[in-house]
């Protein structure tokens, strides 16, 4: 659907992306990175706004810049929080869905519906200019899915949005999702991408350091040691005992919070032991965790790597 | 180091209900002032406006050395120079000096001020500012002066300069001893343009959120007022001084013209033509009276800074 | 679609916030022709309508045509609404041409109540001369408007740019000697208003660019001015259709 192939993106002297190649498919793909990593140029080159400098992008077989075929399956949803604030926000979407080629009655039934569906019912009237922060956010998803596109891009949505639009934000993805349309998120957060999809792209400096599921992209990582947290009430005896085992590299003792941190290179192996190594020596466990098994280690791994 | 109350997991927010008289650092305005000129002497454009603008005083120093030196060789003597000098009335070099300065002043005054606050409204930089101990008086005060203090000095630099070669060149031509007063008039005068332009233009910037289009505004208001004393000049000049009184008043209806009429009536002069050159010309205009032109001037700048005051707002008006 | 783009631009263009002090500044014309008159002993009606017209009517167009040209992309590129015409599904010439032909239409709505406001202050009514204007003043709008726009697209201070050329070029270039008046709008205006040459005093016509008959049949003035329209509109289409344009700050 939109396929990249080494695409570059130059600012002048500054990369905004550097030889990318991936291809996205239906789902919730979440775009993550640091400010500055080149989320917004992505998204800018598969909204067709720039072209690449080198390498090519397609979306649907076409190329997007300045492409009406690619946008009229495309809505975007930008970061930016810039509306014509003289308009009310069922203007501004009514407006947005004439653009995308509604006649007037079309439009102007599609705007309400798209107002109402992201509880902005209670404002539709009232001028953007006095709208909240997360009431702009509501309204920019709005005109991005006014003319029902199959693809949709998301430039940081959760901006601004109270926990409840966060979660109801969520469950509009959820919905997308699974009528079969492509969605993109952009996000350098990564607690909110871990409860969006599994499936990401990990850009830094312009780079793709990463891409696909974050599962398996954690198992790519197996050269570097896993961190696993044992809670239990004799952490120094835990420890004295995991420390012979040869591939376990360092355990970490926090007497205070009773429990012990290890490193070690061969994870299902320790995950053998484990259980007979305590049964045999009767200590015992209250609880084991994974640090690693979330985004952020995984993000941290990768860009200090 | 704050404290927790009752050994609680809150701690101590009764700081945030603080409404006291705050201990706040002095020429906080100068803060904002200082930022917006350096901002604004990063532009080489701006540079070269400001030393453009004292054009009339670099030709003059070039005419008077070239007179100096031509005419103290002539073998009749000092005659000659004596009778250019006689020409030569000081105070309208001054004149002309500032007259001509104008419309450089014009961009000078955009580039400095067009954004001043329109560009603070759109980016709602203005909550920013507002939110750090600095009030309205600092915020308007500092931008104020960020515009005002380049635009004396691209006057005052030139002015002074030319100023003190006259002084020690033509004391015997009578530099000084034809007003010798010039000096602390010409110190009154000079900064009244800093005064009108950054007024003016701060009170248009507050109207916008484009820095653009207020600049253009301001240029509008110039020309259009300015084509408009061009008219008065010519209807004045048609009637050969016979049309009623009010046109030569209205003649100073721009915003250089009221400028340009203040610097006449504190100097007491009409104008001579410029580098003492003899040409017919047409009749010259009396100076404005005085308390009218500089009434306007102030009153002009109350209205803007006014209507920038009433403008800048330290919350996010919401309107519909 | 085009028809709503083009609704669409007019009403931002003509919001009241935004021709407020436009409409004034017509309507202030008005009081301007009377002092005029009133001061002006040896001048004619018809003389003080071609003045007032020349001087402060037709600068005014070119004012308005720098700042609404300039609104057609600079101010969405600065606002950075661009982001939401650039990614609809709508050829980009066509956006273009549709927002231009919407602010040529302001300028010249706009510029034709200063006509009249002129008119009727100096001439107490309607006359060949205000029909002759007229028609100038709205080709003007279009002619301005088109080359502004094109600066616009070309530069980042395009505002300064169409200032100076408004108030400097227009002014001096049609008195200069030899045949430079060609490359300049005001002067196949002035053909266009049959504008006698000459007729007001130095300073006054040289600003009026009246200062010089200007040796230009009526059609020639219509065919120059077409073909300015049509270069730059096309120059514009095409360079708006390949070009990139993403949000960024004022620059001005």
């Amino acid at each position: 659907m939109i396929v990249m192939d080494s695409v570059s993106r130059w600012y002048g002297q500054v990369i905004g992306v550097n030889d990318v190649s991936y291809q996205i498919g239906p789902g919730v793909t979440a775009l993550l990175g640091m400010n500055g990593a080149g989320k917004s140029t992505l998204m800018r080159l598969i909204t067709g706004q720039v072209r690449p400098t080198t390498g090519s992008i397609t979306v649907f077989g076409e190329e997007p810049f300045a492409n009406p075929g690619v946008f009229e399956r495309v809505g975007y949803c930008p970061e930016i929080d810039n509306f014509y604030e003289y308009m009310s926000g069922r203007e501004f979407v009514y407006t947005m869905a004439r653009m995308n080629g509604m006649n007037d009655a079309t439009a102007k039934a599609r705007a309400g519906e798209m107002m109402e569906r992201v509880n902005m019912g209670h404002a539709l009237d009232r001028k953007i200019a006095g709208y909240s922060k997360g009431m702009r956010q509501r309204v920019k998803l709005a005109q991005a899915m006014v003319h029902n596109p199959d693809v949709i891009l998301l430039d940081e949505p959760l901006n601004g949005l109270d926990p409840v639009g966060r979660r109801e934000f969520m469950g509009y993805l959820g919905e997308f999702s699974a009528q079969g349309k492509t969605i993109i998120v952009s996000s350098h957060i990564l607690f909110e991408v871990e409860q969006m999809t599994r499936s990401i792209m990990l850009l830094n400096r312009g780079r793709l350091l990463a891409a696909g599921d974050v599962r398996t992209i954690r198992e790519y990582l197996d050269r570097y040691p896993h961190r696993i947290r044992i809670e239990t009430p004799q952490p120094r005896e835990l420890a004295s005992r995991l420390i012979a085992l040869p591939y376990v590299l360092k355990v970490d003792l926090d007497e205070w919070s009773q429990a012990i941190e290890l490193q070690t290179r061969e994870l299902n192996q320790f995950y053998e032991v484990l259980p007979q190594l305590v049964l045999n020596e009767n200590i015992p466990i209250r609880g084991v965790t994974s640090p690693d098994n979330n985004l952020e280690s995984i993000f941290k791994y990768l860009i200090e790597a | 180091m704050s404290t927790v109350p009752n050994g609680g997991p809150i701690a101590d927010l009764s700081y945030r209900g603080y409404d006291g008289p705050l201990e706040s650092p002095r020429m906080r305005w100068w803060v904002i002032a200082r930022q917006g000129i350096q901002l604004a002497l990063k532009r080489k454009g701006l540079w070269a406006v400001m030393i453009g603008s004292a054009w009339y005083y670099l030709v003059m120093l070039i005419v008077l050395f070239f007179v100096q030196q031509v005419l103290s060789a002539n073998p009749m003597g000092e005659a000659p120079m004596a009778a250019f000098m006689k020409r030569l009335v000081w105070k309208d070099q001054f004149l002309h000096g500032f007259s001509y300065a104008q419309l450089p002043l014009l961009a000078v005054t955009i580039m400095l001020g067009s954004g001043a606050i329109a560009n603070d409204n759109r980016s709602k930089a203005l909550m920013v500012y507002l939110s750090k101990p600095a009030d309205k008086t600092d915020y308007l005060l500092g931008k104020w002066i960020g515009i005002a203090l380049p635009i004396w000095l691209t006057l005052l630099v030139p002015t002074v300069m030319f100023y003190g070669y006259g002084a020690l060149t033509f004391r015997q031509y009578g530099f000084i001893s034809d007003d010798p007063w010039l000096f602390p008039k010409l110190m009154a005068v000079l900064p009244l343009a800093a005064l009108m332009h950054s007024s003016l233009m701060l009170g248009v910037s507050s109207l916008f959120d484009q820095g653009r289009v207020a600049g253009a505004t301001y240029a509008g208001i110039y020309f259009l007022t300015n084509f408009f004393t061009v008219l008065m000049g010519a209807a004045w000049n048609s009637s050969r001084g016979e049309a009623p009184a009010f046109v030569k008043t209205l003649y100073y209806g721009s915003l250089d013209g009221l400028l340009i009429g203040s610097f006449k009536a504190i100097m007491g002069t009409s104008g001579t033509p410029p580098f003492g050159i003899q040409a017919p010309r047409a009749i010259a205009i009396e100076p404005p009276p005085i308390v009218l032109v500089l009434g306007i001037v102030l009153g002009l700048c109350v209205i803007s800074l006014g209507l920038a005051w009433r403008k800048i707002r330290a919350v996010e008006v919401v309107g519909g | 679609m085009a028809t709503f783009l083009f609704t669409h631009a007019l009403r931002d263009y003509l919001r009241p916030k935004r021709v407020v002090t436009w409409v004034a500044l017509a309507i202030a014309l008005f009081a301007v022709g009377k002092v005029f008159m009133l001061s002006s002993t040896d001048t004619t009606p018809a003389e003080a309508y071609q003045l007032l017209s020349g001087l402060i009517v037709f600068r005014l167009l070119a004012l308005m045509s720098a700042i609404f040209a300039t609104a057609i992309v600079s101010q969405e590129v600065e606002q950075k609404t661009i982001v939401y015409l650039l990614t609809r599904p709508i050829p980009r010439w066509q956006m273009l041409l549709s927002r231009w032909l919407a602010a040529a239409v302001a300028v010249g709505g706009i510029a034709v109540i200063a006509v009249l406001a002129n008119a009727l202050s100096t001439l107490g009514g309607f006359s060949p001369a205000v029909a002759r204007d007229l028609l100038a003043i709205v080709t003007g709008a279009f002619a301005y408007t088109a080359l502004f726009l094109l600066v616009s697209l070309l530069l980042n201070r395009a505002m300064v740019v169409c200032l100076i050329f408004a108030f400097g070029w227009e002014s001096a270039v049609p008195s200069m000697q030899g045949e430079l008046y060609l490359l300049t709008i005001n002067s196949h205006l002035n053909v266009i208003a049959e504008r006698a040459a000459g007729d007001a005093q130095g300073v006054m016509s040289a600003l009026a660019g009246t200062a010089k008959k200007i040796p230009l049949a009526t059609w020639q003035a219509w065919l120059a001015l077409a073909g300015i329209v049509t270069v730059c509109t096309m120059f514009n289409l095409s360079w708006f259709s390949k070009n990139e344009y993403v949000p960024r700050e004022d620059g001005e």
